[in-house]
């Protein structure tokens, strides 16, 4: 008993959620923990490229063309003065050794309680402790919205299944016509393995949810509602 | 009697002391007071009678003294209330009254060794005090060229006549400061219309008070005072009537009694880790049944029987932490409380009741102390130091060097943000604290026993596993390894305060701390057991 870990401070006290795909880019997901207090602290997933393709990190920067996160003061309870940030906001940019350049975004709705400073000093805490020292940032979604918002993003198990689907298709677009790294998902059916019993309650609401989104996802999920009748002739195949 | 009958007897005026030693100008004035309607108690009033047995003599002796025929000014009282006291000083001082202020205090089932009794009266009455006293002066001149403030005022009036006999009505002695109060508001229903000529004079003082803040009360005994002051005798005498105008109506009272606040202050220890220290609830549903709060207040509040009560402790612990040695110290605020007599066996019984309703609280040192003492608690809360004892873990197992380094680290200065379990509800900040001291002993393979002696308000939980690097320096970086917190106890929380009962006088009570001891080892282990499973 003594020889494995005790369930981590992150097993202990949060819930994990997922983004994939953020803004459509392929494989850009992010890891949201969400606590029962409300308090979200945005990570990056481990199946986002900067750690999935071993990706050396050499410079994090909070801010860019019209926006700054160093900027954000926080005073009292309330947290006046916070930043609020939309789902798209981004938190900050990612520059890796090979000039690739990543936009992490903020995920939930909410204000900007802080930002994860450390990372400035030491940037490779993101790829080594990408869920817990290596947080981008803690955002506080509103008292009311902060379900819905939790909602919105992926539960661990869709988030496998995700993955699932990725590794199939690669694998059978590799048999196909071998393809090099970034697989152009857009134009695929990336939800289309959903779990019959879930597509009920829990998508239903998603469907909700999106469409009162007016950002770009909403194309995609769109598209959500025949890959459901999919995922049934998926499974019984 | 005797006395009196004597002073009657001779004419004499020493049983008074009043501001003329004439006793014809007195009769004179008495004369003139009578006939305005005053009662008897405001004759002695405006005569200046300062001496508080005076007042105890009944209508008839003052008017033999004063030599005042009988029969019309008793007729006159039964008529109308006095213009001066509207009454207060005549149906409301006598025994008819009386018998309703004990009902009413023996309806509210409070206890009590002594009493205090305060009186709000109509704001009017000064208004009438004031034309009673510019009419005399103008009749009498000299002698009321003293200050309308030295004379005695309505409330001592009613206390010196009555506070006696309504203590001896209660069993209980009068006080002018007790904690059990008597309160008697009187309201007389012209009393603004009285006002209302303030209103005239003084537009832009009683206009603005229209304001939610001052209860929507134009006149306020502060305000009205003022205004008077601000307005010479002349003017007065323009705006209102001198003498007073005879009431049409008559006071009301209401009587409410209150018993000032009690402090019940003792140590507790918890020994569960699902049981939060108040009560949980969120949206108004309960989160977790029970908590330490009610376990302890329940039987508090069954024996002392208050309208309200505050709990307060130096400090808190979360709901998966014990509170072990010595206890946490608390205090229990009971607001107006019925019942407050009860000896120090009463307390270590109340005690033995509040143990004996659950095995995870335990409460010690139970006992009654002053307001003043409260504040201790709280200074505590921020100024003393803590001693914990956690049950943590380790990446990797714990060497000889780690112990010895651990054990060396003195005064280590953290900086811990605030932690993320409560950052939605306190303000994000970087706060310093201080670990005085750490030692570590190790468990097994991995986990290990670790003791802290911090500066009050360190977040423990925080500094072993770093709350995402948030708290720095912390034990894994101290370590190079990570670090998790399994298990933590409050071994003690070093306040002197409420001081320690000792309960070696008599067999029960060795008896009883030898329970405790038992109950504290029994519940240790039924933990440690639960730890494991």
């Amino acid at each position: 008993m003594e020889e494995s870990r005790p369930p981590s401070v992150v097993d202990r006290y949060f819930q994990k959620r997922y983004k994939t795909d953020v803004q459509g880019n392929p494989g850009e997901d992010q890891l949201i923990l969400t606590h029962s207090n409300r308090i979200c602290v945005i990570c990056i997933a481990q199946s986002h490229p900067i750690i999935c393709e071993k990706k050396i990190i050499s410079k994090i920067n909070f801010q860019g063309d019209g926006w700054s996160r160093l900027e954000n003061t926080v005073t009292g309870k309330n947290k006046r003065g916070a930043q609020w940030l939309e789902r798209m906001a981004p938190l900050c940019c990612v520059t890796c050794t090979d000039g690739s350049v990543f936009t992490l975004c903020c995920c939930v709705k909410g204000q900007l309680v802080e930002i994860n400073t450390n990372l400035e000093t030491r940037p490779s805490l993101l790829t080594e402790k990408s869920s817990s020292n290596g947080y981008l940032a803690v955002i506080l979604p509103g008292l009311k919205h902060f379900n819905r918002e939790v909602e919105r993003l992926k539960s661990e198990e869709e988030y496998r299944k995700v993955l699932e689907y990725r590794s199939n298709k690669s694998a059978f677009q590799n048999l196909e016509t071998p393809q090099p790294c970034g697989i152009n998902i857009t134009s695929l059916p990336l939800d289309a393995v959903v779990p019959e019993q879930r597509v009920t309650e829990q998508n239903k609401c998603d469907l909700q949810g999106k469409q009162e989104d007016n950002d770009e996802t909403m194309l995609r999920d769109g598209s959500l509602c025949h890959n459901i009748k999919k995922a049934s002739e998926v499974n019984s195949l | 009697m005797g006395r009196l009958a004597r002073a009657e007897q001779t004419q004499q005026m020493d049983v008074f002391e009043f501001f003329t030693s004439s006793l014809e100008e007195c009769k004179q004035i008495a004369a003139t007071l009578v006939e305005v309607g005053c009662c008897a108690r405001c004759l002695l009033r405006f005569l200046g009678e300062s001496k508080s047995s005076s007042y105890k003599y009944s209508y008839q002796n003052v008017y033999d003294v004063l030599g005042l025929e009988r029969s019309s000014n008793v007729n006159s009282v039964q008529d109308c209330p006095c213009p001066s006291c509207l009454g207060i000083l005549q149906k409301y001082a006598d025994n008819l009254f009386l018998s309703k202020i004990l009902q009413k205090v023996q309806d509210d089932s409070y206890e009590f060794s002594d009493y205090q009794c305060s009186l709000i009266l109509p704001v009017c009455i000064a208004i009438r005090q004031r034309a009673i006293h510019i009419f005399l002066k103008k009749k009498f001149g000299v002698i009321y060229s003293v200050q309308e403030d030295k004379l005695p005022t309505v409330k001592d009036i009613w206390k010196w006549s009555c506070g006696f006999k309504v203590g001896e009505l209660l069993s209980a002695q009068f006080q002018n400061k007790s904690g059990f109060d008597i309160l008697m508001t009187f309201t007389y229903p012209e009393s603004n219309k009285e006002c209302s000529f303030l209103l005239d004079t003084f537009p832009d003082v009683f206009k603005k008070r229209k304001q939610r803040k001052y209860g929507f009360e134009t006149f306020t005994r502060a305000n009205v005072a003022k205004a008077l002051i601000d307005m010479d005798d002349s003017k007065f005498e323009d705006c209102t009537s001198c003498p007073p105008s005879v009431p049409i109506a008559e006071c009301s009272c209401e009587i409410t009694c209150t018993h000032e606040p009690v402090f019940v202050a003792g140590r507790y220890q918890k020994y569960s880790r699902v049981l939060s220290q108040t009560p949980w609830i969120v949206e108004g549903k309960r989160v977790m049944e029970g908590s330490v709060e009610e376990l302890i207040c329940d039987p508090i509040l069954n024996t002392f029987k208050p309208s309200d009560h505050r709990f307060s402790s130096s400090g808190r612990e979360d709901v998966d932490v014990r509170m072990l040695g010595d206890g946490r110290p608390f205090i229990v605020e009971l607001i107006n409380p019925h019942c407050v007599i009860f000896s120090t066996q009463d307390m270590s019984l109340l005690q033995e009741k509040i143990n004996s309703c659950s095995k995870d609280v335990q409460v010690r040192d139970l006992q009654i102390v002053s307001r003043e003492d409260t504040a201790i608690l709280k200074d505590g809360e921020i100024s003393k130091t803590k001693c914990y004892s956690a049950e943590c873990w380790c990446e990797r197992p714990l060497t000889e060097t780690d112990l010895v380094k651990l054990a060396g680290i003195k005064d280590l200065v953290l900086q811990q943000k605030t932690p993320l379990r409560v950052l939605h509800r306190r303000t994000a900040a970087t706060r310093e604290r201080l670990i005085h001291s750490l030692s570590a002993k190790v468990l097994s393979d991995k986990l290990f026993k670790l003791n802290l002696n911090t500066q009050a308000g360190t977040y423990i939980k925080e500094f072993v596993h770093s709350d995402f690097g948030r708290t720095t320096p912390n034990l894994g970086e101290l370590l190079g390894a990570e670090c998790d917190i399994i298990n933590l106890d409050v071994e003690s929380v070093d306040v002197d305060w409420p001081p320690k009962i000792n309960l070696s006088i008599g067999e029960k009570n060795i008896s009883s701390t030898s329970a405790e001891t038992i109950n504290y080892t029994d519940a240790e282990q039924n933990e440690e057991s639960a730890d494991k499973t």
